[in-house]
């Protein structure tokens, strides 16, 4: 043995050390060189031609000066058949050629590289309304193509790291669908749209460990902007300034805060806003179908215990009036009550064949009575002539239709309410209707509240029709007008807005005057004259009280006043025409 | 319901029939809904509780006066 095992050469034959002034034996010496030979033949010759038996260390490292190929597999500095294990850290100073596969199983970080191109896998699955699961080895880009659904769901993201992606594109025409490991929604992909999703975390199984966005678009045209495909959806978009340009065909629908559009309301006084009769103030209901209080709707109460009124406080947002159909407090027993309003055949005839959609506001009195809180809306309509809103009630108009009807349990707060319906072909005349069927002891506030109500044609609820107030009470000067001031309700204090004729000196002759309507009505009126008091079917001619006469009764003008044989010189009165529906 | 007729003191001619108990002066229009419920009560029909009613036989006017 030469070596001791950790490296040294030891000299320990027999004979060894020799000493001086003897003779060395032959034995001693070959056993010296036999020695040196074994040594020597267990040391690495530097010109290579031994290969070492075993792994050897090297304290300082290896240097070496040999300029070589950096693209040799067979001239470098180190080469080895077998591979090279490196427990620590590798640095190359300068290049590193990898001429075979550079696999690498653990995370990588590369610090600012610079890749001129990568070539990332992809894989291309035919959409058949099924599920793919993808995992860790997964290829990048996934493609869908084909005409249904699929649902893809993403890796388990404890297998992953974060930031690892994948890009989903939907080249089928049916939707996509992404969960996560877990079955939670990430995202929808449309059709023809690309998404990307980025795991942000390891631990959940839910979409919070996904980032979500949609890249891309499979139709880009035009010039400097990204056109959508085919018929797009667009929720909740915000287009600043657009220029909508001159389309070919198609319809404008649903567009809120467009200004006035062309009244597209064929409800006349919608909002509430006029009451010509009363002004704002309350007026009992009775048990016959009546127009009481705002122009245009008639009302009933079966149990003659209710009030009907045109309030301003907490209205809903963009309104200033509603009308409050009210119980009387402690009414007790079953009622109906209803709120009418029918449209002048003139003004539905284009409704023919046509959808239709009624809109209104609703709101439920804190002790609202009706079982579940339910109110019936209704659009009816028939074949005949300006028929009656009481015959309307009552479903005795010629050839009753029923458009739509639905029933909502409405709240204490304002909702907005909605149904659409078809008119048939052969409708002449259309009405609308809110009923609630009350029950119990009226509490304090058993009321129905309604206004906005809008009905138009097509399948959508629009923007209300705000319609400037002297356009709106024109319009329902054309059923109902007086000559008191609008503010003032009929049979309020005559002060002002009354008719007459003075003739200068006193007369025991009839005095008859021509009043002119505001706006021509829509048949006939009938008209109620009214002394100073002011009392009906009187005037005033020197004193209040004497008989009111008409003659001529017309759309446009009524001859008025009286043939009382009273002397004097004055003949004074106020009037109604009315010719509602 | 009490009715009485008007005459047209420039035609001579009956087109108004007043309302005394309610009130109003309703011309002879067809379309007029208080026409209307005038010829059901000449036929002795009435409103009531909402719904039009026979109430008698028939009913007749007050006549007009004379001028």
């Amino acid at each position: 043995m030469s070596y001791n095992g950790s490296g040294t050469f030891q000299i320990n034959t027999t004979g060894q050390p020799v000493v001086t002034g003897t003779v060395i034996s032959s034995t001693a010496f070959n056993a010296l060189t036999a020695d040196l030979a074994t040594g020597l033949s267990t040391a690495i010759t530097k010109d290579g031609q031994t290969a070492t038996t075993a792994r050897i260390p090297f304290a300082q490292g290896i240097t070496s000066t040999l300029v070589t190929d950096s693209s040799s597999t067979s001239t470098g500095s180190i080469i080895t058949a077998g591979g090279v294990g490196i427990a620590k850290n590798l640095y190359v100073g300068v290049n590193a050629n990898i001429a075979g596969t550079l696999n690498v199983t653990g995370s990588t970080t590369l610090t600012n590289p610079v890749i001129n191109n990568i070539k990332m896998g992809y894989s291309t699955t035919a959409t058949a309304a099924g599920t793919t699961t993808l995992t860790v080895s997964s290829n990048y880009r996934q493609f869908f193509t084909g005409s249904t659904t699929q649902t893809i769901v993403l890796p388990v993201t404890s297998t992953l790291v974060t930031g690892m992606a994948f890009e989903i594109e939907n080249n089928s025409t049916g939707l996509l669908t992404v969960n996560s490991s877990g079955g939670n929604l990430v995202g929808t992909i449309p059709a023809g749209v690309c998404a990307h999703a980025v795991c942000i975390g390891t631990t959940l199984t839910t979409a919070a460990d996904w980032d979500w966005d949609y890249i891309s678009t499979s139709t880009i045209t035009g010039t400097g902007a990204n056109v959508l495909g085919t018929s797009p959806t667009i929720t909740s978009a915000t287009l600043v300034t657009p220029a909508l340009g001159t389309p070919a065909s198609g319809s404008l629908v649903n567009c809120t805060d467009l200004n006035y559009t062309g009244f597209k309301n064929r409800i006349i006084n919608g909002a509430m806003a006029i009451d010509q009769r009363k002004a704002g103030a309350s007026v009992a209901v009775s048990n016959t179908d009546s127009y009481f209080g705002i122009d245009r709707y008639s009302v009933i109460d079966f149990s003659n215990a209710a009030t009907w009124q045109q309030l301003t406080t907490a209205p809903p947002a963009g309104f200033q009036y509603f009308g409050c159909l009210k119980r009387n407090s402690g009414t007790s027993g079953a009622s109906t009550l209803a709120i009418t309003q029918v449209v002048e055949s003139k003004n539905c005839i284009d409704l023919q064949s046509q959808s239709v959609t009624l809109s209104f506001w609703a709101k439920a009195g804190a002790n609202f009575s009706a079982a579940s809180s339910n109110i019936t809306a209704s659009v009816k309509t028939g074949t005949g002539t300006d028929q009656s809103a009481t015959n309307f009630r009552n479903g005795t108009w010629t050839g009753l239709a029923t458009v739509v009807t639905s029933t909502f349990a409405i709240t204490t707060s304002w909702v907005k309410y909605t149904i659409t319906g078809t008119v048939s072909a052969s409708a002449t005349q259309i009405g609308v209707q809110f009923q609630f069927e009350s029950t119990g002891t009226a509490g304090a506030d058993d009321s129905l509240n309604v206004t906005g109500v809008q009905l138009e044609k097509g399948s959508t609820a629009t923007s209300f029709d705000y319609r400037p107030y002297g356009t709106e009470l024109a319009l329902c000067q054309r059923y109902f007008t007086k000559s008191w001031p609008t503010s003032t309700a009929v049979g309020g204090a005559a002060t002002n807005g009354y008719f007459g004729i003075s003739v200068g000196t006193a007369t025991t002759a009839q005095l008859v005057t021509n009043i002119q309507f505001p706006v021509e009505m829509r048949a006939n009126p009938t008209v109620t004259l009214y002394d100073l008091v002011p009392t009906a079917n009187k005037v005033f001619k020197g004193a209040n009280g004497k008989t009111a006469y008409t003659a001529a009764i017309s759309t446009r003008s009524v001859y008025a006043g009286t043939q009382d044989t009273t002397s004097s010189a004055e003949m004074v009165f106020l009037y109604t025409a009315d010719i509602e529906l | 319901m009490i009715y009485k007729l008007s005459k047209n003191y420039l035609t001579q001619e009956i087109d108004v029939v007043v309302n005394l108990e309610k009130g109003g002066h309703i011309p002879f229009d067809p379309a007029n809904t208080d026409y209307q419920a005038y010829l059901a009560w000449l036929d002795g029909y009435e409103m009531v509780d909402g719904q039009l009613q026979k109430t008698s036989e028939g009913n007749t006017p007050l006549p007009a006066d004379e001028s």
